[in-house]
């Protein structure tokens, strides 16, 4: 220990031993936290119509239009250990063609340190809701749920829903007018 | 998001430190490592990160699946995009290819560590840094061994 590199070597790579355990200790505090809220999602508008999926393959398809409202109180999902919510919002469905369907249709991300009230609305969806086909006329039963990734500072990665959900059912008939 | 993959054939777990653009920011950065797992049997669901490899590319992309529809006897296609990108990947896959499925999947991000892959990004980039390294630790080795010797 009679040399400023040897000095300086053990002072790094006892930096890092306690920067390493810190980081562990950070994820074996929260790894087995449950991160679930309660959500509130409301519908207010919902319409359909039929066209030429323009996002990829060019097959006439259903399009859904939904308007919706969403709150939840993110507070206590936050510790030291999440770094940031990847909210989104998932409409699921089965069709005649296939079993099972889920279409994000508007996420958001919330960093911590930013409001973590959410109270949203008349939100229109961020992504085009096309169906794989012509599955979303007449059908009865679509759930909207709220979920979110937890981006840890150091950890699992896991996916939580909230709970509540709103089911929507969407017209027999596609909309003609213009206007959205 | 483009990464550096160290998947090993036998385990399923892998890892694989993030060297390039942000297109997963802020969740991701370039040198953050992610643990991920491949099994088969684990249905994709909307929301989970992905990585997958576009046929005939060799980098894989680490990116969220945005839609899937799912067939009765378990075929999937599904729809990515990169939290930090205006667009889905749709613009990145393969010419005529709308979908990804399974078989594209490289493995499931399940867990993260930030800034580990730094010293590897560092030695990529600035191949000096490289060099310093080595003949810095290659001082202290000479120093260890000198001091252990006298002791003898």
């Amino acid at each position: 220990m009679n040399t400023v590199l040897s000095r300086a070597n053990s002072l790094f790579a006892f930096s890092l031993s306690v920067m390493a355990a810190l980081t562990f200790g950070c994820f074996i505090t929260t790894a087995f936290k449950d991160r679930s809220i309660p959500v509130d999602i409301r519908v207010s508008k919902v319409m359909i119509k039929n066209v030429d999926d323009f996002t990829g393959p060019r097959e006439r398809s259903d399009l859904g239009f939904v308007t919706f409202d969403v709150s939840a109180n993110l507070q206590p999902i936050f510790d030291w250990n999440v770094k940031e919510l990847f909210l989104y919002l998932t409409a699921e469905y089965s069709t005649k063609s296939n079993a099972l369907n889920q279409v994000v249709l508007w996420d958001k991300i919330v960093l911590r340190g930013d409001n973590t009230k959410l109270n949203l609305r008349d939100v229109k969806s961020k992504y085009f809701f096309f169906d794989d086909g012509n599955g979303l006329r007449s059908n009865k039963n679509i759930t909207l749920t709220l979920s979110w990734n937890v981006v840890p500072n150091a950890g699992i990665l896991p996916l939580v829903m909230g709970s509540g959900h709103k089911s929507l059912a969407f017209p027999e008939s596609y909309e003609t007018a213009k206007s959205y | 998001m483009y990464v550096f993959v160290h998947v090993p054939r036998q385990s399923r777990l892998g890892y694989i430190a993030t060297q390039e653009i942000g297109s997963m920011e802020p969740a991701f950065h370039r040198g953050d490592l992610l643990f991920l797992t491949n099994r088969v049997e684990d249905p994709i669901r909307v929301g989970e990160i992905v990585v997958f490899r576009i046929e005939g590319r060799e980098i894989p992309i680490v990116h969220r699946v945005l839609k899937i529809h799912e067939k009765e006897n378990g075929d999937i296609k599904f729809l990515t995009k990169g939290d930090n990108n205006s667009v889905d990947d749709r613009g990145l896959y393969k010419q005529g290819q709308h979908w990804l499925e399974k078989k594209d999947v490289v493995g499931r991000a399940r867990g993260f560590v930030p800034y580990i892959g730094i010293v590897t990004i560092l030695m990529n980039d600035y191949p000096k840094f490289k060099v310093c390294n080595v003949s810095c630790l290659n001082d202290e080795l000479f120093n260890a061994v000198r001091e252990h010797a006298s002791l003898l």
